[in-house]
């Protein structure tokens, strides 16, 4: 019984990390949530920032209305905010009220992304219009990764989008603010999407080749991205367009 | 908890080093004029105690590598403070070589090192403490092992990019417990209870359905949570481990101030009903209360570390409360010569309390 806190210790150790390595092997031996295949506008990379770090890591690019970086996105309405427990009740109130919003801290819920679907295609319609002369090149560049739905229930979400090979459900955090009440117009709580997870471990082989393409300009690839039942995504496969010297 | 190399080692060493002192402090006191002339001491008297008296001290220091100097006593704690920041250079060493070359191995044989790596550390730290009586590459180790630990599961989520939950700090936590107790280290007490808070905080604060890490924008919670450390050593009695009471105490008062001082500086994340202004009075009166109770009730019990918690976080109230008050309507010479005033008025106070302290030690 001498050595049995030595060995509580040594076994926190090791449950945790089989904890960790089930839960990895869950998620990607179980059914396939998403199954889409992107490119370098909607998955970029953010590797090389210091020689300190040989890790490679991408980025998905959703096109925003993240949180304090474009407009709020029209669907995420009061209904939805209801539905993610958000109290909306002192909107329709005197503005005083206002005051409770701040404190309804972000919640957590489900995010729709749908890659070069409608959503995707009335957004840079809209970019267009609105702006003609600087926007035209967007519609050849931008990321074509739009949110388009949120929910609190995830099976509930996907089964409002089906398609596995071109939306991807992903776990977020949405924040809930309120437009003032303007003359007549009452105030209204509306959502924005604080965050969703964007960062993704890229894996040998193909972290080798993105290594490579440090310091030589954008390359044009295809990401094979898969999201297991956690809502947890892994690199499956890249494709460069462009080859890449060894 | 069963018994330990670190337990047996700590609390013997605090017997010694006790004993060291009081022999220390006697043969001081008997080499001054006065007391050599109240007690008068034959040579061979003087002769044999100051044989009897060194022979001790050198017995103590081969035993248990005790201090038998107050020079030395400097030293020591010189030690103590380079093995710890030694312990926080080689962590960060160790994780910032990792990262240089993780980017190079596959994924296997990433996640065997980060998942062997702690549980080596933690080998290295069972043989050190087995071989030293101080503990001082022990602490150094075991800083180590939980730096490595914490690398371990923050890699493992990066690569299998898996969500990050509180859980981690669970996990953390108990294991700078397990250290802490098994080889008697404060350091490690104190980051596993700060752990062990920041996981009940951010386990009840994903259950409402909120990002588990926005556990500190509530702090009414973070605050109850170290009453409950706080209190923790009465309710489980440390017989072996009597330097660990303090620790508790102290990580308890300052994060249950801190949590109180910030509500009562930025009310709204409140759970309280009230408007912010009602909520940031509450908690300044809260403050001040809870800290002048504090100062009470360690003052009694001799908890120093708690009494100076407390007189730090009663300022902080009360300079807190009057800037509210003065700052806009009195010139600021004015305001700043009323918080010397009050400053004064808080030393006479303290000292009038000391005085009455005195004199009741000398009555018993």
């Amino acid at each position: 019984m001498k050595r049995s806190s030595l060995l509580a210790a040594a076994a926190v150790v090791v449950v945790a990390n089989v904890f960790a390595l089930v839960h990895a092997s869950r998620n990607r031996s179980g059914a396939v949530d998403s199954d889409i295949t992107l490119t370098e506008r909607e998955v970029s990379e953010s590797y090389g920032a210091t020689d300190e770090d040989s890790g490679v890591t991408v980025n998905l690019n959703p096109l925003q209305p993240l949180y304090g970086q474009d407009s709020d996105p029209p669907w995420l309405d009061r209904k939805i905010l209801e539905e993610l427990g958000f109290d909306t009740s002192a909107a329709s109130v005197e503005s005083g009220r206002l005051e409770l919003y701040p404190r309804q801290r972000p919640r957590r819920a489900f995010v729709a992304l749908e890659y070069d679907g409608p959503g995707w295609r009335k957004w840079i319609d809209a970019r267009e219009r609105r702006f003609p002369q600087a926007q035209l090149k967007q519609r050849e560049t931008s990321t074509r990764l739009i949110a388009v739905d949120a929910g609190r229930d995830a099976a509930q979400l996907r089964a409002r989008h089906p398609d596995r090979n071109s939306v991807i459900v992903v776990p977020g955090v949405i924040r809930m603010a309120v437009e003032p009440r303007r003359g007549n117009e009452p105030a209204r709580p509306y959502g924005l999407i604080q965050e969703i997870p964007t960062s993704l471990h890229v894996p040998r082989p193909f972290s080798d080749i993105f290594r490579r393409l440090k310091n030589r300009g954008t390359a044009q690839y295809r990401v094979h991205l898969r999201y297991g039942a956690a809502l947890e995504p892994w690199i499956a496969g890249v494709e460069f367009v462009t080859p890449v010297a060894p | 908890m069963e018994a330990s190399p670190g337990r047996s080692n700590t609390a013997n060493q605090r017997q010694a080093q006790q004993s060291a002192d009081r022999i220390r402090l006697l043969r001081e006191e008997l080499a001054t004029p006065e007391l050599q002339r109240i007690l008068a001491l034959t040579p061979d008297q003087e002769s044999r105690f100051d044989e009897w008296s060194r022979a001790r001290l050198a017995d103590l220091a081969r035993q248990f590598d005790v201090d038998t100097s107050t020079a030395q006593k400097r030293v020591s704690w010189g030690m103590r403070i380079v093995s710890t920041l030694g312990g926080l250079a080689i962590c960060a060493a160790v994780v910032l070589f990792f990262v240089r070359y993780w980017g190079y191995l596959d994924t296997s044989a990433q996640v065997a090192i980060v998942a062997l790596a702690p549980l080596i550390a933690l080998a290295g730290v069972e043989f050190a403490a087995a071989r030293e009586r101080t503990l001082y590459f022990t602490g150094l180790l075991a800083l180590v092992a939980l730096a490595l630990f914490v690398m371990d599961l923050a890699v493992l989520g990066n690569v299998f990019n898996i969500l990050s939950t509180e859980r981690a700090l669970l996990a953390w936590g108990v294991f700078a417990l397990l250290l802490a107790y098994r080889y008697g280290l404060r350091l490690h007490l104190a980051l596993a209870l700060l752990l062990l808070i920041g996981y009940g905080a951010a386990l009840v604060t994903a259950q409402f359905g909120y990002r588990w890490f926005d556990f500190d924008e509530r702090p009414e919670l973070v605050g109850i949570l170290a009453l409950l450390v706080f209190w923790t050593p009465l309710a489980i009695p440390h017989k072996s481990r009597e330097d660990f009471p303090p620790v508790y105490r102290l990580v308890g008062a300052i994060v249950f101030f801190v949590s109180v001082l910030s509500l009562a500086e930025w009310g709204i994340p409140s759970y309280l009903p009230f408007s912010q202004e009602n909520i940031e009075r509450l908690y300044e009166f809260a403050g001040l209360l809870t800290s002048a109770g504090a100062i009470w009730l360690a003052l009694g019990r001799q908890w120093n570390g708690v009494v100076n918690t407390a007189a730090t976080a009663f300022a902080m109230f009360l300079f807190a409360r009057l800037y509210h008050w003065w700052w806009d309507w009195l010139p600021k010479y004015l305001f700043s010569a009323s918080i010397g005033a009050l400053g004064i008025a808080l030393v006479l106070v303290f000292k009038r309390v000391r005085t009455r302290m005195a004199r009741a030690g000398a009555l018993a």
